[in-house]
């Protein structure tokens, strides 16, 4: 009776750990992608402040270990106000990308208006992470694919013309993957930069 | 002076005459490349033609996205030569996709046939499959119509594949069995901001009430069929 008791102890033990190393199906690139769809979601349902989809900033991806089924927590934060801390939200993912829970942190104050006209900021983050998802093989892009941290929005001048830059950074290099988008959300280039 | 105005004159008539001729020459061309047998033509009639072509190659841009809405017989009819021209002349048309010979075939010789209502041979119009709230049913009347343009594997939506399987599983959450509400295939279809689906920028209609309703319906019987 002991053995097998034992043998059961070791095979639960064995599967949560199995459960908990469960590779994702999903990649860093791609939950923080996922993040953007999701606030348009929650602030279409009046779940959010739709502040979070017009004055979204930044994206950070997290894996995070011993919470399954959670596996990714992304941190989406509006650009900072004039006074006080930027309004935050967490949405956490299983390892396939499903969304799990969301959490408005307390406090925040919602940021300045960044002033994008065509598309709204949650959109401009999603497409240029579409880069990314697109050119998944290319050249470094597998770097800021599986192993992206983050993903920050502003609006940059590119060659005498206001665009939208995706800013990516990766676990893997110190380097960065600037993607620059029209205002309506049109691919224009991407750079890989020191 | 009016040996230059005779000359001209005369070129003119010749021009004609060879722009008559080649029109005449290649309409017979035509009615030979695109030629049905009788039985077939006896066949011919709106019904025929909007489950063949119109519905599954036209209705996606030509609804009621404020082109010529080709789910009015009305204004299919009052359209032909426009229809004849951009499909057959100027071949710009459809522009996503294209028409096999054997729709062309049935599309040219309807149209010259005056574009009847009825069919001669006497048959009533076919009376077309029902929409109704199954998976089979909607991906056929309304993804395998309005959508597949783009979600297929090499489309702009490829990221967002159609079937079955993939709107159960997807992590955007499409369907959420027994919450239409929430599902998000629900909400880009009703939604009337720039993210409607089907894209209104890139001129496809927006689904119908009717096709909206059925795909409530079946989200909210739980998905299952």
């Amino acid at each position: 009776m002991k053995k097998i008791l034992a043998f059961c102890g070791v095979l639960t033990m064995t599967l949560g750990i199995t459960a908990q190393a469960a590779a994702p199906t999903v990649s860093n690139a791609k939950a923080i992608e996922l993040s953007a769809h999701r606030i348009d979601r929650l602030v279409t349902l009046s779940k959010i402040d739709a502040s979070f989809l017009s004055k979204l900033a930044k994206l950070e991806v997290t894996v995070v270990q011993n919470q399954a089924p959670v596996y990714y927590k992304v941190k989406v934060t509006q650009g900072q106000p004039a006074q006080g801390q930027p309004m935050q939200v967490d949405i956490s993912f299983d390892a396939d990308g499903k969304p799990l829970s969301f959490q408005v942190i307390a406090g925040g104050v919602a940021g300045p208006d960044a002033g994008w006209t065509d598309k709204d900021a949650g959109s401009l983050a999603e497409n240029a992470l579409h880069y990314i998802l697109e050119n998944s093989t290319a050249g470094k892009v597998p770097l800021f694919d599986k192993s992206a941290t983050s993903l920050t929005l502003s609006k940059q001048t590119l060659n005498g013309q206001i665009v939208a830059r995706g800013q990516v950074l990766s676990s893997a290099t110190t380097e960065k993957l600037n993607i620059y988008l029209k205002l309506d959300g049109t691919f224009i280039s991407a750079e890989v930069v020191p | 002076m009016r040996l230059h105005s005779g000359l001209l004159f005369t070129l003119g008539l010749i021009l004609v005459g060879c722009n008559y001729t080649n029109i005449k020459g290649s309409s017979e061309d035509m009615n030979q490349v695109f030629s049905l047998p009788a039985d077939k033509m006896s066949e011919l009639s709106y019904g025929v033609l909007a489950e063949k072509i119109f519905i599954p190659k036209c209705i996606s841009c030509h609804g009621n996205a404020g082109n010529i809405n080709f789910e009015s017989y009305g204004e299919v009819v009052r359209n032909l030569a426009l229809i004849k021209k951009t499909v057959f002349i100027e071949k710009t048309m459809p522009k996503k996709g294209s028409l096999s010979q054997e729709e062309l075939s049935y599309l040219w010789n309807w149209i010259n046939m005056g574009a009847p209502e009825q069919a001669q041979n006497g048959n009533s119009n076919p009376q077309p499959d029902p929409l109704i709230a199954t998976y089979e049913s909607i991906n056929k009347h309304v993804f395998q119509v309005s959508c597949k343009d783009c979600h297929n594997p090499t489309g702009s939506g490829k990221r967002v594949p159609l079937d079955k399987e993939s709107l159960l599983n997807s992590p955007l959450e499409l369907i959420i069995p027994g919450n239409p509400d929430e599902s998000g295939l629900v909400i880009d279809l009703e939604r009337t901001d720039d993210k409607r689906m089907p894209p209104a920028k890139e001129g496809y209609s927006a689904l119908s009430d009717e096709a909206k309703a059925t795909i409530r319906k079946w989200i909210e019987n739980g998905a299952k069929d």
